[in-house]
């Protein structure tokens, strides 16, 4: 039988039809996403029209117990800790868990804040690692410091919320850079609506800016190509991703970074997973599903403020690994709550959410990587013209850039953070490199990430805090889930 | 390359597809340059405006100035606010001056038209003003935005009424504030703080008898703002005939008067842990010699909460000492409640 490579021309125009819909579905799902981000931004910023003006309501925020599970942190935890006790708030109290740290980060917040051994009668609400003690400051009454077997963050995390004492809590990664009012910012919904159970808030790229006493002083761009290009994904992320499913109480991800929970609506879903590999997706995937299935009212709420700064990896090698292993994180965290998706009571969060982000996040890599190659392929070996070759990456990456200049518009309609006309400029540079070979780079890595996860193979759990690996600082801040 | 005699429909519309949201990127991208470029502009102009009003604000919280320039409609919005401020944050006859400037300068009739023909943001810069200015022109304007879906919008235009009359505001606005759950209960308090439990205590009130039990708790929470001897009377009844978990615990929230007391360790008992935690706080300020036994036996509480609450009221009790407190601590043979009491002890230790 002779077999020609021109008989693959009918299956090569279906592939490309397949692939040009999967992107025009892909890009229009989050223009879509834009929209509603818009009308959602608007209403938040007239919410804030009155911002300047004292709060006639001052006084009313509920406490917050601020969660900062630390391990091996002895060189970052003193100043992390003392930036986190000038939180402009009313009310809170921060507790530090000290996961099983092998170097002197006990030590370090003892000589720093005279910590003192607390008799406190420790509620074991979540099943945790065993804790050995717990201290209290002499210095700041209301720092307390729980020293416990290693575990894990959403061990630490759970143990966290055994010690909490107040209604809310806010889980921190130590290495964040925040702003005095970000507890405050990120509190309101709660104020707003007695059903919010969590909320999440955008975090923005710190490479590149001043930091003065552990605060933001002066936003500047990251000099490093690598960092400005993750400025655009975060502020795609941030700005639609999660603005975008907020209005319809449909946004999957809190960022591990800083997210403020309903301490007893966390405690009644059983914790966190200590064997999941993202437990802040994974958590407040579960909480979708269990209290939608129950017919539960509840409000998970983005706040879009930029009140949070990460730094981001600067080197390529870091940068495959945590996109690796959110994708993993993403994968497992979406499998665990399958019941949500399509669910009668799914609402929102069951019935667009989910698909939208199983399609286009967890398989979105399989169909990019594919895409590409075979399209390449195709071109190649003469299955497809270079005019249609051409007119296919023109779509494809046009799309990209599409959605990527959006994201700037909804920033210069709102926060306008990059207010400088360099910065603009150098953005809108940023948005082309992201589109020709970053994206690409990253969804080979997702789809690496996306293989580990069926193969299962790499052992699960994760560290209590970035810092512990100094060589990932930022594998820890759930940012931008790609959009 | 040739695109010009495509005939595949598949090359013709992802080129199609490709031109056009390349052609809307670059028109994004002109409407963020223009955008930023009107940004600046109105940056620099409030800016300036700013820096020549400040000076006369603080001029006018002494006495008026005689020659006042007309306000341009651009800046409405910025004198609006920089008035709201001052508003908010001087003394009362600071503010009464700073009432007679803009009305001197028909500013009111300015924040009428903007609440008229205003953006969202503007309405509400307008509601303030009004209800700081106390305007009854306003009163029906105003009282249609308070029935507004716009959660902000409506509950300032609630704040503005009760600026405006207290009284008449209330009877309006009463089923809203005990039934619209998207008006947040803390800024409600806070309104009704803001315009004075003298003004507010009996209508809040006599509201218990005609509020639904689905309703109850809220209002109830809302009785905080007002006056004890208005309150306390129905939360004591409501105490007395409510098998409500949720309207009870509400109650013993609002309850913290020593008349009180009997009542009060009568929930020390109650089957919900809830009611006994409230129980267990409200005791103490109501609590006489004798009264530590009830906290006591809650210390031995199933519930970590209860065993809290009734450790820290036992530890602020003004009639037992320190010694007291060792003495009872030793006498203890729950071993959770030990715990408890020592935890207790050492959180009331400063630092």
């Amino acid at each position: 039988m002779n077999w020609h490579l021109t008989d693959l021309t009918p299956w090569v125009t279906t592939m490309e039809w397949l692939f040009l819909l999967y992107f025009i579905g892909m890009n229009g799902g989050y223009t879509l996403l834009n929209l509603v981000s818009l009308v959602g931004v608007r209403r938040y910023l007239e919410a804030r029209a009155l911002d300047a003006l004292p709060h006639i309501y001052s006084g009313f925020e509920l406490p917050v117990s601020v969660l900062v599970p630390a391990c091996n942190e002895e060189a970052t935890i003193a100043a992390s800790v003392r930036s986190l006790l000038q939180f402009d708030y009313p009310e809170f109290e921060v507790v530090v868990v000290n996961d099983g740290s092998t170097d002197g980060t006990l030590a370090v917040l003892t000589r720093e804040f005279a910590l003192a051994p607390f008799p406190e009668a420790y509620w074991k609400r979540l099943p945790v690692q065993s804790v050995r003690g717990i201290y209290r400051s002499a210095m700041h009454p209301n720092l307390r410091v729980l020293d416990k077997v290693n575990g894990g963050k959403a061990d630490a995390l759970n143990a966290g919320i055994n010690a909490a004492r107040f209604p809310l809590y806010c889980a921190v990664d130590a290495n964040l850079i925040l702003q005095p009012d970000s507890l405050k910012r990120a509190v309101q919904p709660f104020l707003q609506d007695p059903n919010t159970m969590a909320t999440a808030t955008a975090a923005r790229v710190a490479n590149g800016c001043t930091v003065n006493d552990g605060f933001i002083a002066e936003v500047e761009l990251p000099g490093h190509p690598l960092a400005l290009i993750q400025v655009i994904e975060y502020l795609r992320a941030c700005l639609f991703g999660r603005l975008g499913w907020s209005p319809p109480n449909a946004v999957l991800i809190v960022s591990g970074a800083f997210g403020v929970y309903k301490k007893e609506a966390v405690v009644a879903a059983g914790g966190y997973r200590c064997d999941s590999v993202d437990e802040d997706m994974e958590l407040v995937l579960r909480l979708h599903r269990l209290n939608r299935l129950a017919g539960r009212p509840y409000r998970i709420t983005f706040v879009p403020d930029p009140i949070v700064w990460t730094e981001v990896p600067e080197s390529l090698g870091v940068l495959a690994t945590q996109r690796v292993r959110w994708q993993r994180g993403l994968a497992e965290s979406l499998l665990l709550n399958i019941r949500l998706l399509f669910h009668p009571r799914g609402g929102a969060a069951g019935w667009a959410a989910f698909p939208f982000t199983a399609l286009f996040e967890w398989w979105g890599p399989l169909f990019e990587v594919l895409a590409y190659v075979l399209m390449t392929a195709a071109w190649f070996f003469g299955l497809m013209s270079a005019q249609a070759f051409v007119a296919f990456m023109l779509a494809a990456i046009g799309m990209g850039i599409m959605v990527s200049v959006s994201a700037l518009l909804i920033d210069e309609l709102s926060f306008h953070i990059y207010h400088k006309p360099g910065q603009l400029a150098w953005l809108l540079g940023a948005v082309i490199m992201e589109n020709c070979g970053y994206r690409q780079l990253v969804a080979l890595w997702r789809l690496a990430g996306l293989a580990s996860w069926l193969a299962q193979s790499a052992p699960r759990g994760r560290p209590s805090s970035a810092v512990s690996q100094p060589h990932q600082a930022t594998a820890n801040s759930r940012g931008p889930r790609r959009s | 390359m040739n695109f010009d005699t495509i005939s595949d429909p598949l090359l013709r519309f992802a080129l199609a597809a490709g031109l056009t949201v390349l052609v809307l990127s670059a028109l994004m991208t002109l409407n963020i340059v223009l955008l930023r470029l009107r940004l600046t502009l109105r940056q620099h102009r409030e800016t300036r405006f700013t820096a020549r009003w400040r000076p006369r604000f603080l001029e006018s919280m002494q006495a008026i100035p005689l020659r006042l320039p007309r306000i341009a409609r651009a800046n409405w919005f910025i004198f609006l606010s920089l008035w709201n401020q001052y508003q908010e944050t001087e003394s009362a006859a600071a503010r009464q001056r700073l009432k007679t400037l803009i009305l001197q300068l028909r500013m009111d009739v300015a924040a009428r038209t903007l609440l008229e023909r205003g953006s969202i943001r503007a309405q509400l810069m307008a509601v303030l003003t009004l209800g700081h200015l106390g305007d009854r022109e306003s009163w029906d304007k105003l009282h249609s935005l308070s029935r507004s879906p716009h959660p902000l919008l409506s509950l300032s235009a609630a704040r503005a009424l009760l600026l405006i009359d207290a009284s008449a505001a209330l009877d309006l606005l009463m089923p809203d504030f005990s039934g619209r759950g998207d008006w947040s209960l803390a800024r409600v308090k806070a309104m009704l703080a803001e315009a004075g439990a003298k003004k507010i205590s009996a209508q809040l009130a006599a509201a218990v008898d005609s509020t639904p039990p689905d309703r109850l708790p809220r209002l109830i929470a809302l009785l905080a703002a007002a006056r004890y001897e208005d309150a306390m009377p129905r939360i004591r009844e409501v105490l007395e005939m409510s098998e409500n978990e949720e309207i009870l615990t509400a109650c013993l929230k609002s309850v913290h008067v020593p008349p009180d007391r009997e009542l009060i360790a009568r929930f020390a008992h109650h089957a919900s842990w809830r009611v006994r935690t409230q129980a267990a706080r409200a005791l103490l300020p109501a609590a006489q010699p004798g009264d530590e036994n009830i906290l006591v036996r809650l210390l031995a509480d199933p519930v970590w909460w209860v065993r809290y609450r009734a450790a820290q009221s036992l530890v602020a009790l003004p009639f037992l000492s320190n010694d007291d407190l060792w003495r009872l601590r030793w006498t203890l043979d729950d071993k959770f409640g030990v715990n408890m009491l020592d935890q207790v002890m050492a959180e009331r230790k400063a630092p």
